[in-house]
């Protein structure tokens, strides 16, 4: 078997996604990660990574809405409370502290089973199964140096899967989670779009760095805004190409997921599925939108 | 492609950093820090944090530098930590947020506390001591000294009290804010001149728990409730509701259930599991329904009413043909409360049986849990009210649910207020104009009936402060507010101490600019919950100037222009009235390091801080500070839980000397009381005829702490009520209010005007523009089916006429009110003469006129409510509207019990006549004093019923005790 992450690894890995201090230069200078210059820099790039574009909750990737909290995030709670975590003054479902609790885990697995029945359950549980495309997402969108931390974090949690076996069963909050899309009878435009910016329902991330790229691909105008209205704002601006231009991202990314489901098993399966549904839903909607724009003679 | 070991590499490599990390002493890994994207600034950072922050037109961030400086919210009681950004730079504070460091709010604020930065930026503050010129309620002004103030204020009170006219002093406030200093300054001058707002506010709601159990607040453990039972909206609204809710929240979390009774429904009741909307003022009837239930099931808790009820009382006083038994009383008290069945509460109310009876249900499972809150709402609104908190900590009674983990506590044990350096005794007299005959049982001062007594010649007032109160916008009947404040001959002087412009200080001779949260010092501490904090209001320039090495004596060295903190304020005027000392007056204002020299505020908190809050010198020593450094660096300091069911706390023997027990087990001592640690406001239950002084109750053969009330158990029968003239309600029963439907005629309804909007705060939300643009209109609520019967559609102008005269404001249909019922939300309307100078604040530009006693207030017609005139808010203020004072229409309903005013009108409502503008008011004064005279003739004067001729039960809270002798009846009355 190949080694995996000692538990000192994974905390700082969590150290280094929370707010910048000065000791972040040498966290990174350890993990062999590009260091921002000055401190400025530091916050300006974390502040990038983590609020403009990826917030790093659980919730915002498994929840109904997207959003931070909810169902998603009680479960994450009420998980690290069994373990004895102090889970009251946070976001329960933040990244760093997942991550320093599984360091925990790993630490204690060796010589207590419990310990290891827990580290599993945490892995597949509340970190694997949200974190690949979440990974993705920063890795395509965030500066210097959290771009490399995702890679990193990437292999690392996919060298975890080769000490700790997919579970048979979906993780109760995949599970749990909002059903498939259902792009074809959504009530309108807007209920299209924020449903789209569902990743668990969808299958797919989409950020804000994901919107420029579309906009600079249409050739649109670029709307600083809550990521609701400037896709709404590029579909009713040009339906066709952009249903045409999300379908081919999902597509990509449903392709990134395949590529985890060896490694990840049923997890893996379930992003890929849904990631690969909603490519169809909007190819098929792109048809239409673009039939539709043919036969009013709009161009 | 990675190389094969790549992680056994790197796990060497930061193994390798972990050792060189540690080689320097230094924590390779601190744990998770929660610096997450919610949580705060690390308090080892607060000297220079830095925030990123945009440069203006440039799509480009800068390094911002700020000292953060932690304070205390002043908006409003909840006391919550805010902390300030102060500009490391220029030394001004450029926003507010939470202080993580509070154990009550934990870095948490509502809406109000950051908007504090708009009241201190507001461009309509006053900024300099102003002067009347011209007459009184002109709007003229000149700008004098602060030394002409203090001159003139000084000489005028020196000569009071030399010529032994007390009672012709009188500070009315508003925002108390701090614990105990302005009445310790009152009693150095001896003077009986406090005159709270709190007859207008909780008087009912504190009178129902102090009859029960001597204090006269709940306080709740609302995060281990397993059932919180709600009268009010208190998820946004009333005392301390911002650490409330969040514990509420937490409870609802773990699965606690949440029961709202509320008319209207609310952001609250929207939270709720019941939503319980009665027929205003039923609340009673249904809670006496619930207990009937509880008893009837025999699901009380009998064992906690043997011991702590004093039934062996009642059964003595009124029932003395039968056994003076528990098996007895228990039979009893199935028959008293036999008729209240849900039915009977179900007509009264309107509301369903099955929701009274699955209410019930949810309560009989709470065991010990139950947590039940009441402060104003139905308590304040209804005649009769103080018997809604009555009836609804009897609830808590029969479960046992009082002090005990997710219960209702008393809030003596969770509020903390220690020691203070000055200490003179009471007055030695009495103030009638406060506490009248008329009023023995009133929990408070007569605040809002003033006008009236003075307008009846009960007497004048020499020298008359406001402070942070508004009582022409906030009381009842304004214009006689109006009337009083004008005539020179009723008020010699008016001194006006507010932060911002308001309706009653246009009446003022001065208008004195005080300090906003984080311009002044207070302390304070609330009940939150099951831990006693103190929380250091302070002024915040003060405290980064002195971190930065700079010395400041004098607040208004820091302050914006010479606004100027309360509390030196007093300390300067004490020292001036006094000068020589020769009044006995001077000397508790002397410092006691530099005798000859004023007091400083640094020697006034250092002192309490090295000697008045347990655990705190140890904590600053921890850090190799002062006390006074540790609370201006961190604002508060927690000293702890607090016991559970302190009333079972044995009395050791040393403290029962000459132990005497009466017949119903209160036991009495000779022995000493022991030193008190907490001075938070306690009941004093009066000595035994020999003079020996409570000590506690004798239980099962043991002696325990018991309660502060008079039998030192729980109060199921208040002798005090039954002594003092009101016998048919001593105990927890149901009187039928003011406005319930057999009195009201076929065409009213009642209106409820007493519940607050979320984002404003009273009089200073008008200077809070944030918060004027969330909330800024107080439509009529009107349920559909009224509507439709009267004609009257949405948005559409009505008339709503009440006693006095009426009010004009738009209605708003809306179901999220009963049928039968309209509401009006507190804190709009706010007005300003025309010709009146400033024209900044949110307020609509009136006129205001009078023929007689015929009063009327009227927009200024195609005019939008005031707003700023040129700069970037110009083109910000998008609204124009402004709302209704409505308060100006009621006459004033003192409760004959509990003196509380009760807000709710009997009202018509039909749709506006051509011309009627919103905000327009109409009142007939006539009619104000035919009310006022109606409501008195409904009082059991003390000289008539005073059982020992004293004016007052003497172990009520007073917030001032004039001594034995001034207690007694005066002799015109009582020969
Ligand atoms: S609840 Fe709001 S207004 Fe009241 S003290 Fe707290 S922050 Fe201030």
């Amino acid at each position: 078997m190949s080694a995996t992450a000692s538990a000192d690894l994974l905390r700082l890995l969590a150290a280094i996604a929370e707010s910048p201090s000065s000791a972040h230069a040498d966290y990174a200078r350890a993990l062999g990660l590009a260091a921002p210059a000055t401190a400025a820099d530091w916050q300006v790039a974390h502040t990038m990574a983590f609020i403009e574009q990826c917030p790093p909750f659980a919730s915002t990737m498994l929840g109904e809405g997207g959003q931070i909290g909810g169902a998603a995030a009680a479960r994450v709670a009420d998980f690290r409370a069994l373990l004895g975590a102090e889970v009251e003054t946070a976001p329960p479902d933040v990244l760093p502290a997942l991550l320093a609790d599984y360091a925990e885990l790993v630490e204690r697995a060796a010589s207590d089973a419990r310990a290891a029945h827990a580290r599993a359950a945490m892995l597949w549980e509340h970190l694997l199964s949200w974190v690949m495309p979440y990974l993705d997402a920063v890795n395509r969108s965030a500066p210097a140096p959290y771009d490399g931390w995702a890679t990193l974090m990437r292999d690392v949690l996919l060298a975890e899967t080769q000490a700790v076996a997919p579970p048979d069963l979906l993780p109760l909050q995949l599970r749990m989670a909002p059903p498939a899309l259902d792009l074809a009878h959504a009530e309108s435009v807007d209920a299209a779009v924020r449903a789209l910016l569902v990743p668990a329902a969808s299958g797919i991330v989409l950020t804000r760095v994901d919107l420029t790229r579309a906009v600079i691909a249409l050739e649109a105008g670029l709307i600083q805004n809550s990521r609701a209205f400037a896709l709404g704002q590029l579909v009713t601006q040009d339906a066709p190409a952009t249903l045409d231009w999300l379908a081919a991202e999902a597509r990509d990314q449903a392709i990134a997921r395949m590529a985890e489901i060896e490694s990840l098993g049923v997890v893996g399966q379930f992003w890929a599925d849904r990631a690969h549904a909603t490519a169809e839903a909007l190819d098929d909607l792109a048809r239409v939108a673009s039939a539709r724009r043919v036969s009013s003679g709009a161009h | 492609m990675k190389p094969k070991n790549w992680i056994a590499a790197l796990n060497a490599r930061v193994s390798a950093f972990k050792s060189e990390t540690e080689s320097q002493g230094k924590t390779f890994y601190p744990g998770a820090s929660r610096i997450d994207l919610a949580s705060f600034p690390p308090k080892e950072h607060w000297d220079d944090w830095i925030a990123l922050e945009p440069v203006a037109g440039t799509g480009k961030r800068q390094e911002k530098h700020y000292m953060l400086v932690p304070t205390t919210c002043f908006n409003c009681e909840s006391a919550c930590g805010l902390l300030a950004y102060v500009d490391r730079e220029t030394l001004e504070v450029r926003k507010f947020e939470g202080n993580p460091e509070h154990a009550g709010s934990r870095g948490r604020n509502c809406a109000k506390g950051p908007a504090t930065i708009n009241q201190v930026t507001d461009p309509d503050r006053i900024l300099y001591p102003l002067k009347r010129a011209g007459a009184r309620g002109e709007g003229q002004w000149t700008r004098v000294s602060w030394d002409e103030v203090l001159d003139t204020l000084a000489e005028r009170i020196r000569k009071a009290i030399v010529e032994k006219r007390h009672r012709e002093i009188m500070y009315h406030v508003g925002r108390p804010g701090e614990d105990g200093f302005t009445e310790d300054i009152l009693k150095a001058w001896g003077v009986d001149g406090h005159n709270s707002h709190t007859n207008i506010c909780s008087s009912s709601g504190r009178a129902g728990i102090q009859y029960w159990m001597g204090y006269d607040r709940p306080s709740n453990d609302f995060a281990n409730a397993e059932v919180i039972l709600l009268t009010s909206s208190h998820l946004e609204a009333g005392h301390y509701f911002n650490p409330h809710a969040q514990r509420i929240m937490e409870a609802k979390k773990r699965g606690a259930r949440l029961i709202v009774v509320d008319v209207r429904m609310s952001n609250t009741s929207t939270h709720a599991d019941h939503w319980v909307s009665p027929y205003p003022g039923s609340e009673p009837a249904i809670f006496l329904a619930v207990a009937r239930h509880l008893i009837e099931m025999k699901r009380y808790n009998r064992e906690f009413v043997r011991r702590w009820w004093n039934w062996h009382e009642y059964m003595t006083a009124e029932r003395p043909d039968e056994p003076a038994t528990f098996e007895a009383f228990e039979k009893v008290l199935g028959e008293l409360y036999a008729d209240y069945t849900f039915e009977y509460a179900a007509a009264e109310s309107q509301v369903p049986v099955a929701q009274i009876e699955a209410v019930a249900e949810t309560i009989a499972g709470a065991g010990t849990k139950l947590c039940t809150q009441n402060w104003r709402s139905a308590a304040a609104g209804n005649l009769g009210g103080w018997q809604v908190s009555r009836t609804l900590f009897l609830l808590n009674a029969l479960l046992g649910a009082i002090g005990v983990e997710g219960s209702t506590y008393p809030n003596g044990w969770t509020k903390f207020v220690g020691k203070r350096p000055i200490n003179a005794g009471h007055p030695e007299h009495w103030n009638d104009l406060t506490f009248p005959l008329e009023y023995p049982l009133g929990m408070n001062e007569m605040s809002f009936l003033l006008p009236h007594f003075l307008k009846e010649g009960r007497g004048t007032l020499d020298t008359y402060f406001t402070r942070v109160y508004n009582p022409v916008w906030t009381n009842p009947g304004g214009f006689d507010w109006v009337e009083m404040l004008s005539d020179e001959s009723k008020i010699g002087l008016h001194a006006a101490l507010t932060p911002t412009w308001n309706e009653t200080a246009y009446f003022a001779d001065f208008v004195l600019p005080m300090g906003h949260s984080s311009e002044r010092h207070d302390l304070v501490s609330t009940e939150t919950h099951n831990e006693n904090w103190v929380t250091f209001r302070q002024p915040v320039a003060r405290a980064a100037r002195e971190r930065l090495g700079e010395t400041i004596t004098d607040t208004r060295e820091v302050n914006p222009g010479e606004v100027w903190e309360e509390n030196e304020f007093w300390l300067e005027l004490t020292w001036r009235i006094d000068p020589d000392g020769s009044l006995g007056i001077r000397q508790h204002v002397e410092s006691m390091s530099t005798p000859g020299e004023r007091l400083s505020l640094d020697e006034y908190y250092g002192w309490i801080f090295d000697h008045s809050i347990p655990g705190l010198p140890d904590k600053a020593e921890a850090e190799g500070v002062t006390p006074l450094a540790y609370m201006r660096r961190y604002g508060n300091v927690s000293i702890g839980a607090v016991g559970e069911a302190l009333y079972e706390n044995e009395i050791p023997p040393e403290q029962l000397e000459d132990e005497h027990v009466d017949p119903h087990g209160r036991v009495y001592t000779r022995a000493a009381a022991p030193p008190q640690v907490n001075g938070a406001p306690t009941p004093n239950p009066e000595p035994d005829a020999e003079g020996r002084r409570p000590a506690g109750v004798a239980i099962d053969g043991t002696v325990r702490a018991g309660f502060p009330t008079p039998s030192g158990r729980l109060e199921f029968y208040s002798s005090t009520l039954a002594q003092w003239g009101w016998p048919e309600v001593a105990l927890p029963t149901y009187i039928k209010s003011h406005i319930h439907r057999d009195k009201l005629a076929a065409d009213q309804m009642p209106l409820i005007p007493t519940f607050r909007l979320p984002t404003q705060i009273h009089t200073r939300g008008a200077n809070a523009k944030w918060l004027s643009e969330l909330a800024h209109n107080n439509p009529v609520w009107i349920h559909p089916q009224d509507a439709e019967h009267k004609g009257i559609a949405d948005g559409q102008r009505i008339r709503v006429e009440t006693e006095l005269g009426f009010f004009v404001a738009e209605a708003w249909v809306t179901q999220g009110i009963r049928p039968g019922v309209v509401a009006c939300s507190h804190h709009m309307g706010r007005w300003q003469f025309t010709g009146s100078t400033d024209h900044h604040q949110r307020t609509m530009e009136t006129t205001l006129a009078h023929d007689g006693g015929h009063w009327s207030l009227r927009p200024v017609e195609h005019k939008q409510p005031l707003a700023p005139q040129s700069g970037p808010d110009a083109k910000r203020v998008w609204w124009t509207a402004v709302g209704v004072h409505q308060n100006l229409t009621f006459g004033v309903h003192p409760d004959p019990v509990s003196g509380q005013h009760c807000w709710h009108q009997a009202v018509r409502v039909r749709p506006a006549e051509p011309g009627d503008v919103p905000g327009q008011i109409h009142v007939d004064l006539e009619k104000s004093d035919a009310v006022y005279r109606e409501w008195l003739a409904m009082t059991r004067p003390a000289d008539r019923v005073s059982p020992d001729g004293t004016r007052r039960p003497g172990w009520l809270l007073r917030p001032l005790k004039p001594t034995a002798e001034a207690c007694k009846l005066p002799d015109s009355v009582s020969s």
